[in-house]
């Protein structure tokens, strides 16, 4: 279980992206780059959800 | 426009009609005979939960404070889909052992508290008539737009009148399965208006640059009048991950799962919609900068782009996708808030409920006539009202679920310190080091839990 914790705890990191304020460069096709960051990163957690459901939901008493 | 508008509310009303034919008892009316299946409820969780809000409120936000708005909402929503798993999977399991109804009700069966399960369910309901009728709000400018003769508020209760006639018809199942038509309605609407908006102001590249040129500081945080500042982003994005399950009418669905897959398919199915269906209002709201719109309420700038720059029939299936996204979270909103009040007061009886889920649209109404004020903004109001209250209630919550020295005296002083600090943070100006006064309410009640059930514990 704590791998699973420790996984959101590192996407819960990268979404604070504070390295990237006060910047709207460079632009990727119509959206800055910190925009298409958090794209992927919603994407990803669904992704993580889906492998979590498969083999992490049960392995909590 | 008004075949679109007759035809969705006739779906409505025959989803309504049919739901109460398979209604046989009070379970099935509250809740759907915990019987939602994985799509059903998935589709009803995300419709309960994008609201007005998602639909006009985004857009609004994004015009005036930038693409910042994407971030604060798509990043703490989807983290939130955790919540399925933490607070839904318990929740469902011990509503079908003990047979619970409202949220409430588990605190008194871990804390044999009667005046704790009144106070939790108490909060509840009166923190969701503001949002409830920022529904109705919506629901006014939008059939303002379209029918320029009815005025906001009139539209207002014709709306609130419409969603009371098929909730008090069909219950859990209606607001169910209206969820997933208007679910529907609404994602395609979103999609629809997005790419012919994009194509008449020359391709999402051309509207991205001109908006660009005319306001830089649109596409990067803190935005134009500075106001996602870090605090705030880690404020927003803590606040929907803690304040989103205690929304009653998500709390009471997961009682309705059918079974765990239900919930597991919600789960991971939850961040993928957020990904692009959150994004689509924000990168509107900012396109209108460069398309010159001239916008005097910042909520109806999706509504202004749409009519500019789509075909009518676009801009007729938007507005009742806006209508949709709205009604598909007030009619759950008063579907649970009737359920709390009338299992607290009266029993589980359905007729009962029915007169309850009348009697909250009109305080709604009443909201909405004397309370509601424009200048705020969707956000604003919520922000200041709704948002904060519901947030203080996940510390008991998860403590009553996860930690065996949690007391009913912990979960009361935690929800009433809560509270207090939301109260006084809407009187005074609290120090809050540039975070959400809802965060410093947050962490009170968590301490106060902690503390006050240490204190009180006995073995």
């Amino acid at each position: 279980m704590n791998k699973w914790w420790a996984v959101l705890a590192v996407m819960a990191l990268i979404s604070m992206d504070f390295w990237n304020w006060e910047k709207s460069e460079p632009f990727i096709f119509f959206l800055p780059y910190w925009a298409w960051q958090i794209f992927f990163i919603t994407i990803s957690l669904s992704i993580i959800f889906a492998i979590f459901a498969k083999q992490g939901w049960g392995g909590q008493k | 426009m008004i075949e679109f508008i007759l035809f969705y509310f006739a779906v409505l009303f025959v989803i309504g009609i049919y739901s109460s034919r398979k209604s046989k008892d009070p379970e099935d009316y509250f809740l759907a005979g915990r019987n939602f299946g994985p799509l059903v409820l998935f589709f009803t969780l995300a419709a309960t939960n994008f609201s007005a809000f998602t639909f006009l409120g985004f857009a609004g936000k994004a015009y005036t404070d930038g693409l910042g708005q994407y971030g604060v909402m798509a990043l703490g929503t989807s983290f939130m889909a955790i919540m399925f798993y933490v607070i839904g999977r318990k929740v469902w399991k011990m509503g079908k052992e003990h047979g619970y109804i409202t949220p409430g009700e588990i605190m008194e069966g871990r804390h044999e508290s009667r005046a704790l399960r009144h106070i939790f369910n108490g909060v509840m309901v009166l923190f969701t008539i503001p949002y409830l009728a920022i529904q109705a709000i919506g629901a006014g400018f939008i059939l303002n737009i379209m029918f320029p003769q009815i005025s906001v508020k009139a539209g207002a209760i014709l709306i609130m009148v419409a969603i009371t006639l098929y909730v008090i018809s069909g219950g859990m199942k209606a607001a169910g399965w209206t969820d997933v038509f208007q679910g529907g309605i609404m994602i395609l609407a979103m999609i629809l208006a997005f790419l012919f908006i994009a194509h008449s102001l020359g391709g999402v590249e051309k509207a991205s640059i001109t908006s660009y040129e005319t306001m830089p500081s649109l596409f990067s945080r803190p935005g134009p009048n500075g106001y996602f500042t870090i605090q705030m982003y880690l404020s927003f994005f803590l606040l929907w991950i803690f304040a989103d399950p205690m929304f009653p009418q998500i709390f009471s669905r997961f009682y309705t799962a059918k079974s765990e897959k239900s919930l597991k398919v919600a789960m991971y199915l939850y961040p993928l919609l957020i990904s692009f269906f959150f994004l689509l209002p924000v990168i509107i709201g900012i396109w209108a900068h460069g398309a010159a719109v001239s916008v005097d309420n910042p909520d109806s700038v999706l509504l202004l782009m749409v009519k500019e720059y789509a075909p009518p029939a676009i801009f007729s299936l938007t507005m009742v996708g806006a209508l949709a996204a709205l009604m598909s979270t007030a009619d759950s909103q008063l579907l649970s808030l009737s359920t709390i009040l009338t299992c607290d007061i009266l029993g589980k009886r359905v007729n009962y409920s029915r007169i309850i889920t009348a009697v909250l649209a009109s305080f709604a109404i009443v909201f909405v006539v004397l309370g509601y004020d424009p200048k705020a903004g969707i956000m604003g109001t919520l922000v200041k009202t709704t948002f904060p209250g519901l947030v203080v209630l996940s510390p008991s919550i998860l403590a009553t679920l996860y930690w065996s020295r949690a007391n009913k005296w912990g979960c009361i002083a935690s929800i009433l310190s809560g509270e207090a600090i939301v109260f006084l943070s809407s009187r005074i100006s609290l120090p809050t080091f540039g975070f959400l006064p809802a965060m410093i309410a947050l962490l009170v009640s968590s301490v106060v839990l902690v503390m006050v059930s240490i204190l009180t514990f006995k073995k």
